[in-house]
């Protein structure tokens, strides 16, 4: 769900806004990189969704969202909207709209026009309208526009913002949350969202018998939750978190009312899982009016939304075929925005009425090691895996393959994380073949009569695998083999439809080494790749274990001072670095191709909705 | 007759369980599972998923996890859809219409194209029009639809908005956002109806060019025309009558290859039926899905068949079934 959602106090200052605002820009002309190549594959697609839709999910945003400020707000205007139709506009609006204050600052345009409908392309469709049960892309970028969360992650520095929760105390050891609910909220019946709700979502969340992907992790941190009163609501943690309030406090809340009656085992297939109009309801700006599997969704505006009445009456998601057909509609204009691959970024930006948007994502490609030596010795010496790493032109494979849309990695943190920090990392693993060929005779592999290294008659040969389909991964894979075949290591690409390659990483592992993509949550704290424990059904998938970098995740995990936090990841980067258990190749890009029409919509990675109410598009 | 009808819809049983038999096992034996995209969320605790895995029934063996299966389907319960946890039927349900919609509208375009070129390619033997036709009908059955439809979409849907032109929609059944008025759905269905259609009516053409060819040759046909019977009466009640006979049987042959063409041409069109439901259902593991449209399908494959062979009697008096 929204990992990558939401935060916390008041960080919208001046400051942070300008820089925002500055990094857009850049980004948007720092988009003018295309080169052309006959490739394919878009972000999501490359990285983490992957073909089918499975995927890992969160992809992009998702989130809940909305913006900023409270005060100011349109919303009560309980004048006339009781008849239904979209109204025209009302003067309270116009007036409001003054010193109306976005979450994206400057950048926000006052509406020129009421009405009219965005319609959103995706190629996957949606699993659930359940906030509970939400675990992929598709599903809560839906439920992002129909419900919200306590709080969110802020769109441009990641760090959390009010939502619901106008306001949040934290007591001094890190275990008792207090958050304060707007008293503003209604859902789309006209009910009021009270804490009775936020402790019903939770407990739902809480109870195995739902199916929640998110029961075991709140679980272990939640102890008790109480409503103080109405607009009151503790969490009592049974350790201190620090990710609680980026990871947990983004779950969206449903309503009680509702669901109150609703077996917990029922959860899942209940009307309002399934979308039915009237039962599908939230509090967010928008409401759920159809379905159609795999065709598209549509909701409608709500007019009561507590930070003013959204401009358009309609939002529809639209399903098509691939991210070909998908660049191509936008083109047309079948669909509004959507996100783009790499190569089909000249081809639309070249179009005068189409914005093409770039920016930092969660998203990055890596590679592992094996490191269980019972299923490969080869990998066992840090200096091998290093020199493997010395061996690749990583900024090369970024032009060529993602069409310079990508950073590099240093380090573990991706680029949009408010932990990102790469001038404190100790190493930078620039190419350099020749380091790399001494890595490797000091390490007593020599190369043999066929060019490829040997030690003690073992041949340094290994096959390397990722999912078949994905353009973006099998060029990755073409490309390191060529490579490392310049500095005497010979890897073999193997290709695997994407279930069959997820049961072999996760499942049986019986790899040398592998290939994905993968998105962080908005939280940087990264333990289900490195911590040791993660082996277990986590995603440390090639078994690595260091006591320190263990410690320094639970220290982490502790530590609530966001400085002092960015410092222990510092840390445990750069024992990383030095361990290289799995390569962080580099972070693509995210790229959104958005009709002119359109107004407000700004594309990324972390609260793409959150000023839907925003949206406006010209008539 | 009803004896004939009675034997063959049992005859379906043992048929359709011997499908579900297969389906289930080749589905269940690829690797993957339903639950995989929670394995690689970092977000998800492994016990997590473990428990939606047991939840969802998965931990079961295999056969004990068909018997379940296909006793709730003999008591009419096809199950939840793993993914959505919607009722398997309901989705089916939604879907179908949609593609009998589509390969319904095939059909009658195929045999409006194929029966009227065929007969008068076999009357002008070898002329000019016959020539065109034979080689219409032989590009008709090399061309494989989802080219076919790729390149139509590209002229039609955007070549033609590029020159100004009125462009055909791209996909979908009707423009989202508006109910869809008679005109707007006609327009979405003309080309992935013609591009299902087309391997259908290039392969008839030929057939009833060859049976007409056939069947003017025939000494009724003589006799006929030596009654002093006027040439289109001879040709149409007598001729065409007995040439589209066979032709009913082909039909019945050609509805699974339409039921499989539909999975191409609405995954290409974005055309919300039975097809494109069980693409998704079969990449995400789906698999209550996957075995509820493979027994819907099946069972009206086997149905079309059923009735091909009901209306060979109905249609010539000669053939009789007890």
């Amino acid at each position: 769900m929204s990992d990558k959602g939401n935060g916390a106090g008041r960080y919208l200052n001046e400051d942070v806004l300008g820089m925002s605002m500055t990094r857009r820009s850049i980004l948007r002309k720092g988009a003018a990189l295309g080169v052309s190549l006959p490739v394919a594959a878009s972000i999501l697609a490359a990285c983490e969704v992957d073909d089918d839709d499975e995927v890992v999910d969160d992809t992009d945003d998702d989130e809940p969202a909305v913006e900023t400020d409270d005060d100011d707000e349109v919303a009560e205007e309980p004048d006339d909207d009781d008849d239904e139709e979209p109204v025209e506009e009302d003067d309270t609006d116009v007036e409001v709209d003054d010193d109306h204050e976005s979450i994206f600052g400057d950048d926000y345009e006052t509406p020129q026009n009421q009405g009219g409908q965005i319609i959103e392309g995706a190629f996957s469709d949606a699993e659930t309208m359940s906030g509970i049960m939400t675990q992929d892309t598709a599903s809560s970028r839906i439920i992002s526009m129909i419900t919200k969360s306590l709080i969110i992650a802020h769109p441009s520095t990641t760090e959390p913002e009010p939502e619901l929760a106008e306001s949040w105390d934290i007591t001094d050891d890190g275990l008792e949350y207090t958050f304060n609910l707007r008293e503003d909220v209604t859902w789309h019946d006209g009910e009021q969202l009270t804490a009775e709700d936020v402790v019903f979502t939770f407990e739902t969340h809480l109870d195995p018998d739902t199916g929640s992907p998110r029961t075991a992790q709140l679980s272990a941190r939640i102890d008790t939750i109480e409503a103080l009163d109405d607009y009151t609501v503790q969490f009592t943690l049974n350790m201190p978190a620090a990710p609680f309030l980026l990871q947990d406090m983004v779950n969206y809340i449903v309503p009680e009312h509702i669901l109150g009656d609703v077996a917990p085992a029922d959860h899942a297939s209940h009307p309002y899982s399934t979308g039915e109009q009237g039962v599908t309801i939230g509090c967010g700006p928008f409401q759920f009016e159809e379905w159609v599997s795999g065709d598209h969704v549509t909701l409608v505006k709500y007019e009561d939304y507590y930070r003013g009445e959204p401009n358009i009456d309609r939002w529809i998601r639209r399903i098509v075929p691939d991210q070909t057909v998908l660049a191509q509609q936008i083109g047309t204009g079948e669909v509004d925005y959507g996100a783009v691959q790499e190569s089909d970024y000249e081809n639309l930006d070249q179009q005068e009425d189409i914005d093409v948007t770039v920016f930092d994502t969660f998203n990055f490609t890596f590679y592992a090691y094996q490191l269980n030596p019972e299923r490969s010795e080869l990998f066992q010496e840090p200096e091998v895996r290093q020199a493997l790493v010395y061996g690749l032109d990583r900024q090369a494979m970024v032009e060529a393959i993602r069409f310079g849309f990508g950073e590099v990695a240093r380090g573990s943190m991706p680029v949009a994380s408010w932990a990102y920090d790469p001038d404190a990392l100790d190493r930078d693993y620039e190419f350099d073949p020749d380091r790399a060929r001494e890595m490797l005779d000091e390490a007593g592999w020599v190369e043999g009569d066929d060019g490829i290294r040997e030690r003690n008659g073992e041949r340094f040969s290994f096959e390397i695998y990722t999912n078949a389909g994905n353009e973006i991964r099998e060029q990755y894979i073409a490309i390191m083999q060529e490579q490392w075949r310049e500095i005497g290591v010979e890897c073999i690409p193997q290709t695997e439809e994407w279930s069959a390659f997820l049961d072999r990483i996760t499942g049986t592992r019986d790899f040398d080494m592998f290939l994905v993509g993968f998105s962080w949550s908005v939280d940087p704290h990264q333990e289900a790749m490195w911590h040791t424990d993660s082996a277990e059904g986590g995603f440390n998938m090639n078994e690595y274990s260091n006591p320190e970098v263990d410690d320094l995740l639970a220290q982490g995990l502790e530590t609530t001072d966001q400085d002092e936090r960015r410092e222990i990841y510092t840390e445990m980067q750069n024992i990383l670095l030095e361990d290289v258990p799995s390569v962080i190749l580099d972070f693509p890009q995210g790229i959104y191709g958005v009709n002119q029409r359109c107004h407000n919509v700004f594309p990324n990675d972390v609260a793409f909705t959150v000023n839907a109410h925003e949206w406006w598009v010209d008539e | 007759m009803g004896r004939f009808v009675a034997r063959r819809l049992l005859q379906t049983i043992p048929l359709v369980i011997g499908i579900t038999i297969i389906t289930f096992a080749l589905a269940n034996l690829v690797p993957g599972s339903p639950v995989a995209g929670l394995e690689l969320d970092p977000s998800v605790s492994p016990e997590d998923t473990e428990r939606i895995r047991a939840n969802l029934g998965l931990d079961e063996p295999l056969h004990v996890r068909y018997f379940v299966w296909i006793s709730n389907v003999a008591q009419g319960d096809f199950g939840l859809s793993l993914r959505t946890h919607r009722p398997v039927l309901d989705v089916i349900l939604e879907r179908l219409p949609n593609t009998l919609l589509l390969t319904g509208t095939s059909l009658v375009l195929a045999l409006a194209f194929s029966i009227p070129v065929g007969v008068y390619a076999a009357l002008k033997r070898n002329s000019i029009f016959d020539q065109f036709a034979t080689m219409g009908a032989v590009a008709g059955v090399a061309v494989p639809n989802f080219w076919l439809g790729l390149m139509m979409i590209l002229l039609f849907s955007v070549m033609f908005r590029e020159w100004g032109l009125p462009a055909l929609p791209s996909g979908g059944t009707h423009t989202i956002g508006t109910g869809g008025d008679l005109m707007d759905r006609l327009t979405h269905l003309l080309m992935p109806s013609i591009v299902l259609a087309f391997s259908a009516t290039a392969a008839w053409t030929r057939y009833i060019r060859s049976q007409m060819i056939e069947v003017l040759r025939q000494d009724y046909m003589r006799s006929a025309q030596a009654k002093g019977l006027k040439d289109y009466i001879v040709t149409f009640r007598h001729g065409l009558r007995n040439a589209l006979l066979p032709l009913v049987t082909l039909m019945a042959l050609e509805i699974p290859t339409l039921f499989g063409g539909a999975v191409v041409v609405e995954t290409i069109f974005s055309w919300p039926g039975i097809g494109r439901l069980i693409i998704t259902a079969a990449s995400q593991r789906d698999y209550t899905v996957i075995m509820g449209t493979v027994v819907i399908v099946s069972f009206l494959v086997i149905l079309a068949n059923l009735i091909a062979d009901v209306m060979y009697a109905v249609l010539d008096p000669r053939i009789r079934y007890d």
